[in-house]
């Protein structure tokens, strides 16, 4: 095709180009100044600090803002459309037999490009071994196995979801059929003792595996197919996909557990666990000797199943003492350069946005023989996309991960009732005649002593208690006292629902996937649904999540008793939902745990978690999963209602008010 | 212009989502082969007392519902008989039903299941009136949200509920390069039945209010209509009399089967300006689905200026649920090029795959849009 091209002024281009540039910014900067103003706020006026490194944090939020506008544009301009071509044109040229191995290889694919074990491991906090040898396995010994189970599961998923348009069935009876399964499998599993410890892993793998660039590439993909089959009133509009994707990964990794739990030493306490006789039934958890004596030196507390390992030698500075503690990306504030963080952050990004998208094209150009409408606007999206991400993971890094990251860690004192010491400063060679007295009105006398800290001298209390005579050093305790008043500690538990509400809220607000899915749906629906309201619906949804999955932090209730209700709640939803309103709820599930939300929720969770010193914080994910189609669901029938009031009303069947 | 092609009538009826079914059946039953289906929405006014009675106003705001708009053609001679038909079976006389009109063009392509091979019978009756100086005014805008905002003109404006579909502009924003990322290709059409001696003032009245007169901003014109009924239940909300004002529009509209008694616009000239472009005419093509770049190429080397672009499906008779994902393209030319761009358009057609579907053109008696070098002197 040869196009005449329309010849631009400079200057003329240039406005076209700011202008753009100028609204998709005031768009993202919307969408972020909830959740940045919110942390802020929250650090001001309850834990009265300033935000440390404010700079930073500001220099971090812009990143983000310009990486959610580059990413938004690069999913609209390159990878939606994508995704769109290739699901129209595959049903046409090769059929089921086409759909079903490009499903499972896509899901499979974006599982392995993209893993999330990351977040699962942070989610699993301190396993050990001998408690959990199950969870231990999966998620520290052989997470290959355990990423394999989830691709498995979004494989089949995507492929499942294709063949459903092509089959033309509908999703609801789909979903009537998986859910109960996995309630039930799930049920049988708490029961277990082996196995109940996984329940939390499996769900929350469901709610992870479906990442930034995945969501939205799935769902073009879907609308592309169903459009193409044109079987509009069975299946919905093309959505599903991606619930299908957060369902069958648990299913997979459930599967799993079962099947490998026979070959699991059975959860005992650290002696037993380590003793020689249990020795080779252990050994599965390890790769070698070496791999246990370095685990239980790093890990036992107790003497005596130190000892029974032996080898002591080991202990000397074995630098890998400390890899099993690789920092994860969601629990250390690093303090790189912001250049630095950028470089780290391009390979991840490259990773999550270029195979699938390679694939996806080479789907198109070899095998189907076509090309998008405009080539050139796809690769811009691709590289915008990449930029964009890139930015986006660093700025969040930089910026709004410390701000929830101090928040979380601050957030457990506003329960506490007393003051507690928060750090101890050794003064050695101290000489107790240098103290001085002072006086006061109607007080003893009492003794003080200056202290220079390298900056400043400050004057402190001594206290005999304090000082031990024999090593002639000084140790004084920084109290800190309670962040509220004692009367108000059960303020505190609202304080921190709210911050858990605002969290999930204002994360899903600027997710990218979500306004992807938002925007999907106002088209769809030729504007009769807004993308605001949707978006606004599953934000509300994940903000009750957290303050459902921070309770099951706070009180530790089983797993299986925060998934019962909602997902009971869920099917009497869709029974009264119809199909579209189905597939668009059931997927904003799958779209709110991504690249703004999941990081951030981490921190919040761990840092509650590790404060509180509850072991796994699991279940946080799977909540910010199943409220917001909840939220969707319900939303979904408010519309489906005012709509037939409006045709009733238009025929004059309304009584007056 | 090679071949003339040839006289179809083309009936547009849009119902609300819940009556889609029974339009289907319908179809089926009057044999029709095939039709185009397009998802759309109809914008209305709700009054609602403030709350508590507070001040005993009232507040207004736009309430939106989902519709389905079919489209297919038939021969001249049974397009009253399938109009009778679709008004009885689907009581679109009654104010809020839907909304029914039917236009004359030519189609130019002549596959089997075309009309033009194949005669619909359906007796008319003769007993339903329909209005008949009725004009559709099509409205495309580009900002987002501005369809909005022109169906609350067209509210004010009493005409009848405007329908608002969804496309993406194709043509000079094909032409700018990487650069047409900046453009948004969304667009916002926006469908209004309007008396014909209205036309004139309402599209100024849009142009001026939707601020159409600057770059950019979309374009407006206007096509003729042969007969309607259009949907006048405008208002949702409490009611103050026995019969609402719809209900009385409605009777009066039957009574004189036209519409000019409403007329609202008492003197259409030039109050800001505008250069209308008369005597145009709309050209539509329907393909499959992503099929119609090369022809949108096509006619903007015949010189048409760009091409609006929806989304729409084709249902077969006798495939209740399956439906072909196509394309339509509606290019907008002076009349003096309208065979060169046909001409252009079947050419394409014969050099490629021979895809198009459908390819038709039918009079546009005015237009205008923000283009200095378009306006036109010969009127």
């Amino acid at each position: 095709m040869s196009k005449a091209k329309v010849k631009v002024p400079f200057s003329a281009a240039l406005r076209m180009v700011g202008d753009y540039a100028g609204s998709r910014l005031r768009e993202q900067l919307r969408s972020v100044a909830f959740i940045a103003v919110y942390l802020v706020v929250f650090q001001l006026l309850v834990f009265g600090s300033t935000p440390e490194q404010a700079l930073r944090v500001t220099a971090g939020i812009g990143m983000v803002i310009f990486g959610l506008a580059f990413f938004m544009e690069g999913l609209f301009l390159g990878v939606m459309p994508l995704g769109d071509r290739v699901g129209i044109r595959l049903p046409a040229r090769g059929g089921l037999i086409a759909l079903i191995p490009f499903g499972l290889l896509l899901g499979v694919g974006a599982t392995l490009a993209e893993p999330a074990v990351a977040a699962l491991r942070v989610m699993g906090g301190e396993i050990q071994a001998w408690e959990t040898p199950l969870l231990f396995y999966l998620l520290e010994r052989n997470p290959q196995l355990l990423i394999l189970a989830i691709g498995a599961g979004v494989g089949l998923a995507v492929a499942v979801g294709l063949a459903r348009y092509y089959l033309a069935f509908s999703l609801k009876p789909l979903l009537f059929t998986i859910v109960p399964v996995l309630l039930l499998f799930s049920f049988i599993i708490s029961r277990l003792e082996k196995l109940s410890p996984i329940l939390g892993l499996a769900w929350d793998s469901g709610a992870v595996t479906t990442g930034a660039v995945t969501v939205p590439l799935v769902l073009a993909l879907g609308i592309g197919v169903s459009r193409s089959l044109g079987k509009k009133e069975q299946t919905g509009s093309g959505f599903g996909i991606v619930t299908l994707a957060s369902l069958f990964p648990i299913l997979g990794v459930m599967v799993l557990s079962t099947s490998w739990a026979p070959l699991m030493p059975a959860p005992a306490d650290e002696e037993d666990f380590f003793s020689p006789e249990n020795r080779s039934e252990v050994m599965i958890l390890f790769e070698n000797e070496a791999h246990l004596q370095r685990y239980a030196l790093t890990h036992s507390v107790s003497e005596k199943a130190r000892e029974m390992v032996g080898d002591e030698q080991l202990e000397s500075t074995d630098s890998n003492f400390m890899d099993y503690r690789r920092d994860f990306p969601y629990t250390v504030s690093q303090q790189a350069g912001i250049l630095s963080v950028l470089g780290e952050e391009a390979i991840p990004a490259a990773r999550s946005v270029l195979p699938l998208t390679i694939f996806l094209g080479i789907v198109l150009f070899l095998l189907l023989r076509d090309r998008p409408r405009y080539l050139d606007e796809v690769f811009l999206g691709i590289v915008f996309a990449l930029i964009g991400m890139c930015l986006l993971t660093a700025g969040i890094r930089v910026g709004l991960r410390p701000l929830g990251d101090e928040s979380g860690r601050r957030l457990p004192q506003v329960l506490e009732e007393v003051e507690v010491e928060k750090e101890r400063i050794i003064i050695r060679d101290f000489d107790p005649s240098n103290l001085f007295s002072a006086f006061g009105p109607g007080e003893e006398e009492r003794e003080f002593f200056h202290y220079y800290d390298g900056e400043e001298v400050k004057t402190l209390k001594f206290r005999p208690e304090w000082y031990e005579a024999e090593e002639q050093a000084y140790v004084h305790r920084v109290y800190e006292s309670p962040l509220l008043h004692p009367s108000l500690a059960r303020i505190g538990l609202g304080l921190i629902l709210l911050f858990a509400f605002g969290m999930g809220f204002g994360t899903t607000i600027a997710e990218p996937a979500v306004n992807a899915l938002g925007k999907s749906v106002e088209n769809i629906t030729v504007g009769t649904v807004r993308g605001d309201s949707v978006v606004r619906a599953i934000s509300i949804g994940v903000g009750v999540g957290l303050i459902v999955g921070v309770l099951r932090i706070l009180f530790v209730v089983p797993t299986i008793w925060i998934l019962l209700p909602p997902y009971i709640i869920f099917l009497l939803l869709i029974a009264l939902s119809d199909e579209e309103f189905v597939g668009i709820a059931s997927d904003s599930g799958g779209v709110t745990t991504g690249a703004v939300t999941v990081p951030l929720v981490l921190a919040m969770g761990v840092g509650l978690g590790d404060e509180i010193g509850v072991k796994d914080s699991f279940g946080v994910l799977a909540m910010a999963s199943i409220y917001p189609i909840l939220a969707v669901l319900v939303f979904g029938l408010f519309v489906r209602k005012r709509q037939r009031n409006i045709n009733r009303a238009a025929e004059g069947e309304e009584n007056n008010e | 212009m090679s071949s003339s092609g040839n006289t179809i009538h083309r009936i547009t009826c849009a119902v609300r989502e819940g009556m889609t079914g029974r339009v289907a059946e319908l179809l089926n039953e009057l044999s029709i082969p095939e039709v185009l289906i397009e998802n759309a929405r109809s914008v209305r006014r709700r009054r609602r007392g403030r709350w508590f009675g507070f001040s005993g106003g009232y507040v207004e705001h736009l309430e939106d519902a989902p519709i389905e708009l079919f489209q297919f053609s038939v021969l001249p001679e049974a397009s009253q008989g399938v109009m009778e038909k679709l008004v009885q079976e689907l009581a679109i006389s009654h104010p809020g039903r839907g909304t029914v009109f039917v236009q004359e063009a030519n189609e130019f392509i002549a596959r089997p299941s075309n009309p033009v091979a194949e005669s619909v019978a359906a007796p008319p009756s003769g007993k339903l009136g329909f209005l008949q100086d009725l004009a559709l005014i099509t409205c495309i805008t580009s900002m987002q949200g501005s369809g909005q905002e022109l169906a609350r003109l067209a509210l004010e404006l009493g005409a009848g509920v405007p329908i608002v579909t969804l496309g993406s502009a194709s043509g000079v924003r094909d032409r700018l390069g990487l650069l047409r990322i900046t453009v948004p290709p969304r667009k916002e059409l926006v469908h209004l039945l309007v008396p014909e001696l209205d036309v004139e003032g309402v599209l100024r009245l849009l142009v001026e209010k939707g601020r159409l007169n600057r770059p950019g901003k979309g374009f407006v014109y206007s096509s003729s209509v042969l007969r309607g009924l259009l949907d006048t239940s405008m208002q949702l909300g409490p009611q103050e009399s026995s019969a609402s004002i719809e209900q009385m529009i409605a009777a009066i509209d039957e009574l004189k089967a036209n519409t000019a008694w409403r007329r609202r616009i008492a003197d259409p000239q030039d109050s800001i300006g505008l250069e209308l472009q008369k005597k145009c005419v709309e050209i539509s093509l329907v393909c499959p689905e992503e099929g119609s770049s090369n022809y949108v190429e096509a006619a903007l080397q015949a010189g048409a200026e760009g091409a609006t672009i929806t989304k729409v499906r084709q249902r077969m008779i006798g495939q209740k649920n399956a439906a072909l994902p196509c394309e339509r393209a509606v290019i907008i030319v002076p009349r003096q090029i309208s065979g060169q761009v046909v001409d252009a358009l079947m050419t394409a057609d014969q050099n490629g795959s021979s895809q198009l579907r459908s390819l038709q053109t039918h009079d546009a008696p005015m237009s205008f849009s923000h283009r200095p070098r378009m306006v036109n002197k010969q009127t």
